[in-house]
């Protein structure tokens, strides 16, 4: 009984919480995003991950170092300084790299396959799905990610916002 | 496909340019240094589309990258980086993209390039090379190899993925098809003559109305009596009756022979793909779920024999069909064949728009009610878990969504064919009054018979049901062919762990070795790096390390179930590389982590370690197993039926018949991967005591996470973040006081306080 109280306990671990006062973010030379924990005097490496990645961009993110050993979490960006959140957010844009679909101008069947041609603010893409249910992510009711067989990553932020035509080529498969 | 063929050729091509600009940039700023290697990337640190190249000399990396501006006339930018300045590249993964970043001394770091996950093998196999030229920066003579996979498909220039032969794209349908027909080219002959048969079909088929004119012109309409109307009336009555007998007989031949046909295809099919499945690799097969592979095994090789025995044979009856009465028509009543034939097109397009859109709807019912059994199987699977948590509620509303869901849609699919079906029928139908009306003025006019106007009806609703099958066969030739293309993926896949041409039978004595070995499943991580160590044969080698460190991946190598990225694994001193793999794992004895046993009895699970031993053998090693008792227990003994994946038996005892398994194998390398963690102290003293008979002699490698396991190992190896942390005996490890120590320790720990209860 003993032993198992205390695994639970170790278990039940405290959400450590960076807050501006345990923690200061800051970027190096190179571009890195480095912090100083509270008791430590210098700064270090930081590598940040959202822990909702589908659903919540700014809230939940996780500050570990290389190895994965969480050093703690951010509840929230906006307890942070502009400058502060406006650094971890640009981390953040920088390690989660989906393009937006804004047009999907072509959507064939191929062999099982889809063949997608969308338009992206980065112009025109061109990507094939391995299994297209699958590969259409629903997030809430109008969101969803596409991800392609390299692994690629693609958003359709609103799928009513889509033009008529992109979404009837989309619209069976979701 | 032309309009997407189109696209990729346009950005193709505009790619090509882009790069082009950038690689003669680069050249133009090297001095005189020679090029070992570059390679393309597509973003720039923002993750923006920014093309750049990057290219490696002795010393130095050039950068070159599009102006940030996106104007493909201003010119890139060229950075240049000292390879020595850094200690370290590190190819780091991110979500969607992969960049290059080199370490800094100062601990800083900067990076070089990024590229989307399309280009990421690049990097990865970039940031190798750069290291190996870090570690080998004093010698002159150092060659650095980049050999990235990038195949590109020669047509359509998009990279081929590993492992796969032919493009996706540029697969030629009737390519496929021919490959198809040379594949079941065996029963061609008796195919052919079932399509013969179909021939004869229809030509009775036709036979029968012109027959039925005679009959109403010439005996029933006729106005002046003649001497033999009735024996007439009686030979065409006799020869419809015996065509009609000959129709059913050849009928029966041709079912009985298209299903000889269909069970041959089937099992030439089914036959080849499983022989595939089988040859592959681990990881190639894990790469898809067992379901996909059941369905291509079942389903898909189905699709292509239906296609053979039922649609083909179909299509040429009633191509047969409109040929012949087409032609009929035409010679007999031009006109009228045009009226006939008229309304055909338009309703042929009319139905094929409505397949169209049901095709895709037809498409997402299969999936939606693919999702409900998954729904299903995942509940009666993991019925234990939902009855513990109290979840049944919840599985109920989950499995109410889905079927709401398939209820739905194929309520939507069938609304849509009702609204279509009258529609069409109508247009049939008016097709069909014209040509009455034509037929009625012409009776009329005295210029067409009664008989002419049964023969004709009877024309036209045979030529449109041809017509409206017809309509069918591009659903069904795409089915077929999207099974023949996944199939032929599968065929087609290159067997990574293959035997090479001259591997070779070996008598293994159990010496191991292990030269500077790394190994990911996945190209970007390594899960070992750098392993070497060496085993004598007789030795018993203890693994040990965290969850997840990689000690079940370390013996997977030796088994070789994947190949290793770099370096070699030797037993008794041949790259196991070289070693047939059946004699190799022949030769060897696993307990694996996870238990498997097949449906069936105990002793058929039991003599699948080696299929030709006898009883007393078996019977003897469920006892060393420690198996035997509970066995006994059991009111059908060894013949008692395990069900699916044996889960009528208590994890403890499941493991103790995979012991015996291993056991009965009797081989030179005994592989215990935590193969009596389910097993209290007690049971595991004494089964510990047999293998300790049993690995006499054999080279044994045991994981155990309960340390107390490995108390009779010669040496024990310490996993800690994909190296080798420790080596040592308990006693050395124990002095060291390193994690091995910090292990043993905590273990004491917990004991000691579970015994104090
Ligand atoms: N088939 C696989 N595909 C991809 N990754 C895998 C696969 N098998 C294992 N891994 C990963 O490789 C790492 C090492 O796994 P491995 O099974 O070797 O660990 P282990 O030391 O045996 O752990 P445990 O003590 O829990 O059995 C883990 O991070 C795991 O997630
Ligand atoms: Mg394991």
């Amino acid at each position: 009984m003993n032993n198992n109280e205390k695994s639970l306990t170790e278990l039940n671990a405290e959400l450590k919480y960076l807050t501006p006062e345990n923690v200061q973010f800051d970027l190096t030379q190179g571009g890195f995003v480095v912090a100083k924990l509270q008791g430590e005097d210098s700064f270090k490496r930081v590598y940040l991950n959202r822990i909702f990645p589908h659903d919540l961009e700014e809230e939940f993110i996780s500050v570990t170092d290389a190895d994965s050993n969480e050093y703690g979490i951010i509840r929230s960006l906006d307890l942070f300084d502009e400058r502060t959140a406006g650094v971890i957010r640009h981390e953040l844009e920088r390690k989660y790299f989906s393009a937006k679909i804004t047009k999907i101008v072509s959507l064939e069947e191929r062999f099982g396959n889809s063949v997608w041609v969308v338009e992206t603010p980065q112009g025109t893409r061109m990507m094939t799905l391995k299994d297209t249910f699958k590969s259409i992510i629903r997030i809430g009711d109008d969101r969803a990610i596409v991800i392609d067989e390299d692994a690629n990553r693609y958003e359709i932020e609103s799928l009513s916002a889509l033009d008529r035509h992109s979404f009837r080529r989309i619209e069976l498969y979701l | 496909m032309s309009k997407i063929k189109n696209i990729n050729k346009a950005l193709h091509s505009k790619r090509n340019s882009r790069r082009k600009a950038l690689h003669s940039t680069v050249e133009k700023n090297l001095v005189d240094d020679q090029i070992l290697f570059k390679f393309n990337f597509n973003l720039d640190s923002e993750n923006r589309e920014r093309y750049g190249v990057v290219a490696v000399t002795r010393e130095y990396i050039f950068r070159a990258i599009e102006a940030p501006d996106g104007e493909e006339k201003s010119p890139a930018v060229v950075e240049r980086f000292k390879i020595a300045d850094h200690t370290e590249f590190v190819a780091r993964r991110n979500v969607g993209s992969v960049s290059l970043e080199a370490l800094c001394n100062g601990g800083d770091a900067v990076e070089i390039c990024r590229s989307d996950m399309s280009l990421s093998n690049l990097i990865i196999d970039a940031s190798r090379s750069l290291n190996s030229m870090l570690d080998n920066l004093n010698d002159p003579d150092f060659k650095v190899v980049f050999d990235p996979d990038n195949r590109v498909c020669p047509k359509c220039h998009r990279p081929l993925k590993k492992g796969v032969t032919s493009c996706l794209h540029c697969t030629r349908t009737g390519s496929m098809f021919v490959r198809l027909f040379s594949m079941v080219k065996k029963e061609l002959p008796l195919l052919i003559l079932a399509f013969l048969f179909f021939g004869v079909l229809s030509f009775v088929k036709v036979i029968n109305p012109v027959l039925q004119k005679k009959m109403v012109d010439e005996y029933i309409t006729v106005t002046e009596p003649k001497d033999n109307l009735l024996l007439g009336l009686v030979v065409i009555c006799v020869t419809m009756f015996v065509l009609s007998g000959v129709y059913k007989v050849i009928e029966i031949i041709r079912t009985n022979m298209l299903s000889k046909v269909n069970n041959r295809l089937m099992k030439k099919l089914r036959s080849t793909l499983f022989d595939k499945i089988q040859a592959l690799s681990v990881s190639a097969i894990s790469k898809r779920t067992a379901g996909e592979l059941i369905h291509r095994v079942t389903g898909d090789t189905s699709a292509i024999s239906d296609f053979f025995v039922s649609y083909l044979p179909q299509f040429v009856e009633n191509a047969l069909i409109i040929l012949i009465i087409g032609t009929a028509m035409f010679v007999y009543d031009f006109k009228l064949a045009l009226l006939v034939l008229i309304p055909a097109p338009v309703i042929m397009l009319v139905v094929r728009k409505a397949w169209r859109y049901t095709h895709k709807l037809y498409h997402r019912q299969w999936y939606m009610e693919s999702q409900s059994n998954t729904v299903l199987h995942d509940v009666f699977q993991g019925i234990r878990v939902v009855k513990v948590f109290g979840m049944e509620k919840n599985e109920i509303k989950r499995y109410d969504k889905v079927i709401k869901k398939v209820a739905d849609i194929s309520e939507r699919n069938e609304i849509t064919w009702a609204m279509i079906i009258p529609y069409m029928t109508y247009l049939v139908g008016v097709g069909n009054y014209i040509v009455l009306a034509y037929i009625g003025s012409k009776i009329l006019g005295n210029t067409m018979t009664l008989g002419d106007m049964t023969m004709f009806t009877f024309f036209t609703s045979q030529i449109y049901t041809s017509f409206d099958w017809m309509t069918k066969l591009p659903r069904q030739f795409v089915r077929m062919i999207t099974s023949t293309r996944k199939i032929f993926e599968i065929v087609d896949e290159e067997i990574d762990v293959k035997d090479s041409p001259d591997a070779c039978e070996i008598d293994v004595q159990g010496n191991v070795e292990f030269r500077n070995v790394s190994f990911g499943y996945d190209e970007a991580e390594d899960v070992l790096r750098h392993i070497s160590f060496s085993v004598k044969k007789g030795e018993m080698i203890g693994i040990v390390g965290r969850s997840g460190a990689g000690k079940s991946t370390l013996i997977n190598l030796i088994m070789r179930l994947y190949d290793v990225r770099e370096g070699e694994i030797l037993i008794d001193g041949k790259n196991v590389k070289d070693i047939s793999q059946h004699s190799l794992r022949s030769q060897i004895g696993v307990v694996l982590q996870e238990t498997f046993l097949f449906s069936g009895t105990i002793y058929d699970n039991l003599s699948y370690a080696d299929p030709t031993a006898t009883r007393e053998e078996i019977i003897k090693a469920a006892k060393m197993a420690g198996a035997h008792r509970f066995i006994m227990k059991l009111p059908d003994g060894y013949n008692t039926y395990v069900g699916e994946r044996g889960h009528t038996l208590s994890g403890g005892e499941r493991q103790r018949i995979a012991i015996a398994r291993a056991i009965l194998r009797n081989p030179k390398i005994l592989i215990l991967d935590e193969a009596t963690s389910a097993l209290d102290t007690e049971t595991e003293r004494l089964i510990q005591d047999s293998i300790a008979s049993l690995i006499k002699d054999r080279t044994t490698f045991a994981i155990a996470h309960r340390l107390s396991t490995l108390r009779n190992a010669t040496k024990l190896i310490v996993i800690d973040g994909g190296k080798i942390a420790e080596c040592g005996t308990h006693e050395e490890l124990m002095k060291k006081e390193g994690i091995y120590y910090g292990l043993v320790l905590a273990q004491r720990k917990m004991s000691s306080m579970s015994s104090k209860e």
